[in-house]
């Protein structure tokens, strides 16, 4: 029998979600709702004068104005969850309105609640409030100098935390060392821009004192767990409903304030309230993602042997820390800096820093793309600084496919890889040879081509729960199923992750079926209510898979142990002497004598006839807590051509070569590299969040801000190796943001490269045309 | 954003009439893009109601207008802080009258405009452009008499 692990079946998911007929928060309609709008603040900084709500109170329709004054009792302020140890961090308090200060355009300063969208609309333009604007800061490094404007009283020099990894000795390597070259590098702020705005629909029921909150969550028993704090409710009395969620990318991650407002307003009216985001309020109201300034320096012997890596980082968290906002820019982006290179010393110091500015917090790749790139555009420099080439220099320091699980100099080990293997994959499928030949004849005629490389590892599959603790997550990391097993032999599987794009309806339903010998279509997974899914931890950090994929697998295990015992009590056979063999467990050597799947569950759910001490019913619950993180890795390539007299950069072609383990679903996994490739590119051509020196945000629109357009992409050429995870029995790796953690860094890489011949050693990106035509003319001492 | 703009028209009118003409809020109303109505507060304080349009959004404004640093009849300055939903906007003007003859005066204006919410982000490309020909529209209308629209 053939098996569904590993098959390229359609997405079970996509008919509902291309034909309309999906459920998203919104689609959500209960009887006597009413509409929420919040009024957020047009200033970067101000002090809050005056809320005159008056004129909108009056106007018909509406039933409620709610300002900060009115919440300071009823909710405690909206939590951070990553307790950052050892870094001195500091969490000044986030209202849930603003209360005498707004720290960023887009803080919410009032909330109406009204019979109809439309009122809702003219009560928030009658509300008047009268600021006192103050200096505004966004840049994290400028936050931190002395005489900077301060956010928080309580949080002197604006410095969120200072948190230091290290390992070997650094700055004996730097002084002791043959070569140094170093770069600044500025990580452009992103919008994360998932298709589906956030959104929130609250019913509170008084009589039951039950709250059900549908959300945009990608991470529903963790809103519920936050929720109930906000709002000060037992946390059995808080239900998440996360519905069909149309892309996060990790901005549905964090506990925002909004929805905790929503929430506050139906228990206050006793009306079912609803809220959505429009596109220009989500971009300034969820979080943003990256903004570093980076000042890195890489040191290394003559003969190619890299010896040390030193950072200094100046991470941007905006006004407030959001729900994970501290552990981003330093767990998962510090532990990470000796990529996929044997590096003995490492130092890094990290700041943390409260600007002007939206909240900034995981997106696709959180901290780890800010590492890969920093990593990889030094080893570039450095290979340059030789004269080498840099896939040889890159060769030199992997480590080596015979030394995993191998431990790096900040601590982490890594649990399997074959580095070698996918880059000569990718050497293979570009003709590296010949493109340096194509290139050196093109720049003869004047052309600028190049090709960049990256080799990068990343680590996801969050995580052991312990190590959660130990680095002050606010909650676990393990992962669960439940699988159950109806009379007809149908099956539902509840999980404690929460899809939201990324195909598990249909990949864990691969692995439940082929456990039971079933056809795809026995079995349904249902994820997002946290009134029928056990305990989770939700879909982020690649984790899906590899932690709650094999919780489902295990659950799917133990349904099919208690199976097999039911069949042997059955067939009147002893449990050693039968076998599975195409879908039945049948008694070895009588293959006449057998019990299909089907019909096990039918017996266990009527009872009619079970063995001594085995319980009625069909089902169990699974909870996986890995031992390790999964590390994947891969080499991406690709050409460029850079037009000389326009900046314009044309990718020519893209290879990724990427390793995830063991495939449930190809299709899926070469769908999410291409998710995660053409953001990376975005990243590294033409996204970024820009403020001016007062806090206006000037990308406010998709008419400003740059998301990548199909028409834009190039054709992408993708392969894989395989080495299997040891740390999960399926083998499997996440797969998720492993296009967005390398590709920025393969398109900076391929345009420096271009432009080398020139004398340019590095350029920011997004390498926009007007940002590299800059480039160009400095380069020439041309004036630009 | 910060948006600075400036111009110097010739005006062919003697200083103190141009003068006067600045001193009448009803005058300098009617040069004023957009303006709706304009309530007189006192001599110094004026109150204006202007629709203005950036790219996609319309912006109904309440204007507080402050005029201050009166030097009789070479130079005053001009504060209009406009609000409205979801946007500020604030401009702090300078003028002086140069005569340059007994028929000539010469307006020397120079602008700040301060732009917070919704046109800063919505509007920020198109802002500059628009902005700027507002603000010189207003004074070269002013310089031409501005009669030609009544309140």
């Amino acid at each position: 029998m053939s098996t569904l692990f590993g098959s390229s079946i359609k997405r079970r998911e996509d008919p509902r979600l291309i034909t309309g007929k999906g459920t998203f928060v919104d689609d959500v309609s209960l009887a006597g709702m009413v509409y929420a709008g919040i009024l957020r603040s047009p200033y970067a900084h101000a002090k809050i004068k005056k809320i005159d709500a008056t004129a909108a109170r009056g106007l018909s329709g509406v039933l409620a104005v709610y300002t900060g004054a009115d919440l300071t009792d009823a909710l405690i302020p909206v939590p951070c969850a990553w307790n950052l140890p050892n870094a001195d961090l500091k969490l000044p308090p986030h209202p849930h309105l603003a209360v005498e200060k707004v720290r960023y355009v887009g803080d919410g300063v009032a909330m109406v609640i009204a019979e109809s969208r439309a009122i809702v609309r003219d009560a928030l333009d009658l509300i008047d409030v009268d600021y006192e604007p103050l200096k505004a800061v966004v840049n994290p490094e400028a936050a931190l100098k002395p005489g900077a404007p301060v956010l928080h009283a309580d949080v002197a020099g604006n410095q969120a935390f200072k948190w230091v990894v290290a390992g070997g000795d650094a700055d004996g390597a730097f002084a002791k060392a043959e070569v140094k070259v170093a770069l600044t590098i500025k990580q452009n702020r992103l919008l994360p821009t998932a298709m589906e705005p956030r959104a929130a629909v609250a019913s509170y029921n008084a009589g039951t004192g039950q709250l059900t909150l549908w959300a945009t969550s990608q991470n529903p028993h963790i809103h519920r767990f936050l929720c109930s704090v906000m709002l000060k409710l037992p946390e059995h009395r808080v239900r998440i409903i996360s519905p069909d969620v149309g892309g996060g990318f990790g901005s549905k991650i964090p506990a925002y304030a909004d929805e905790a407002l929503v929430a506050f307003a139906s228990m206050k009216l006793g009306r079912p309230v609803k809220w959505t985001e429009d596109r220009s309020e989500n971009y300034k109201a969820t979080i943003h993602g990256r903004d570093h300034v980076q000042y890195v320096e890489l040191c290394g012997t003559k003969a190619g042997q890299i010896t040390g890596i030193r950072t200094t980082v100046y991470a941007g968290l905006g006004a407030y820390a959001s729900t994970a906002g501290p552990g981003v820019p330093t767990i998962l982006h510090g532990l990470m800096y000796s990529g996929a290179y044997t590096i003995p010393n490492i130092h890094g110091t990290i700041y943390g820093a409260y600007t002007t500015t939206t909240p900034v917090d995981a997106y696709r790749g959180a901290g780890r793309p800010e590492a890969t790139y920093l990593i990889e555009r030094l080893v570039d420099t450095f290979a340059r600084e030789l004269g080498a080439d840099p896939v040889e220099v890159r060769r030199k320091n992997f480590i080596p496919q015979d030394k995993f699980p191998y431990t790096v100099a900040t601590g982490i080990t890594y649990d399997s890889g074959n580095y070698e293997g996918t880059l000569d994959k990718a050497l293979g499928m570009l003709d590296y040879k010949g493109f340096r030949a194509e290139q050196a004849k093109a720049l003869k005629q004047g052309r600028f081509l190049g090709v960049g490389v990256c080799t990068y590892t990343e680590i996801c599959g969050l995580g052991p729960s312990q190590v959660a603790g130990a680095i002050g997550f606010g909650g676990g990391l393990y992962d669960s199923a439940i699988v159950r097993v109806y009379p007809t032999g149908m099956v539902r599987v509840y999980i404690g992750t929460k899809p939201h794009g990324q195909g598990e309806e249909t990949t864990f339903a691969q692995i439940v079926a082929d456990e039971f010998g079933y056809p795809v279509e026995s079995v349904e997974i249902v994820s997002g209510d946290t009134d029928n899914t056990p305990q989770g931890w939700g879909t982020y950090g690649s984790r899906t898979t590899a932690v709650g994929g094999t919780a489902v697998k295990i659950a799917a295990q133990r349904v099919k142990e208690k199976a097999k015992k039911l069949a042997a009590h059955l067939l009147e056979a002893n449990e050693r002497d039968l076998e599975w063999k195409d879908g039945k467990f049948m008694v070895r050597g009588s293959p006449d004598k057998a019990k299909g799947f089907a019909e096990l569950a039918l017996m266990a759910n009527v009872a009619w006839n079970m063995p001594a001490g085995l319980e009625p019913g069909l089902e169990a619950t699974a909870f996986f807590d890995p031992s390790n993180f999964v590390y994947p890795f891969g080499a991406h390539l690709c050409t460029v051509e850079v037009d000389a007299e326009t900046g314009q950069v044309k990718i020519l072609r893209y290879i990724a070569v990427d390793d995830c383990g063991n495939v449930i679903n190809p299709m899926i996994v070469d769908g999410q590299v291409h998710g995660g490739v053409i953001q990376g590119i975005g990243e590294a051509l033409q996204e970024i969040a820009i403020y001016d020196d007062d806090g206006q945000l000037l990308t406010g629109t998709m008419m400003d801000y740059a998301v990548p357009k199909a028409s834009q992409m190039p054709h992408l050429e993708l392969a894989r190796t395989v080495t299997p995870s040891p740390v999960n029995p399926m083998g499997v790796k996440g797969v998720g943001e492993t296009g967005t953690i390398a590709a920025a860094a393969t398109v900076v890489n391929a345009v420096c490269d271009a432009l080398a011949p020139l004398g340019i050693r590095h350029i920011d990106k997004p390498l926009t045309p007007a940002t590299v035509w800059a480039a160009i003319q400095r380069a020439k001492g041309g004036a630009a | 954003m910060k948006l600075q703009f400036s111009g110097s028209p010739d005006i062919p009118e003697p200083r103190a009439k141009v003068w006067a003409r600045l001193m009448d809020p009803q005058a300098v109303g009617r040069a004023a893009p957009g303006v709706e109505s304009l309530e007189v507060i006192d001599a110094t304080h004026f109150k204006a109601v202007a629709a203005v349009g950036v790219g996609a959004i319309k912006l109904r404004l309440t204007v507080n207008i402050t005029v201050s640093d009166l030097v009789e009849p070479e130079r005053a300055a001009m504060l209009m802080e406009g609000k409205a939903p979801g946007s500020q906007i604030q401009v702090q003007t300078g003028l002086r009258l140069e005569e340059l003859g007994s028929m000539l005066t010469r307006l020397h204006w120079q602008a700040e405009a301060t732009v917070s919410g919704a046109v800063a982000s919505v509007g920020a490309r198109l802002l500059e452009g628009t902005a700027r020909k507002m603000a010189e529209r207003f004074w070269i209308d002013f310089a031409a008499g501005g009669a030609a629209r009544p309140l």
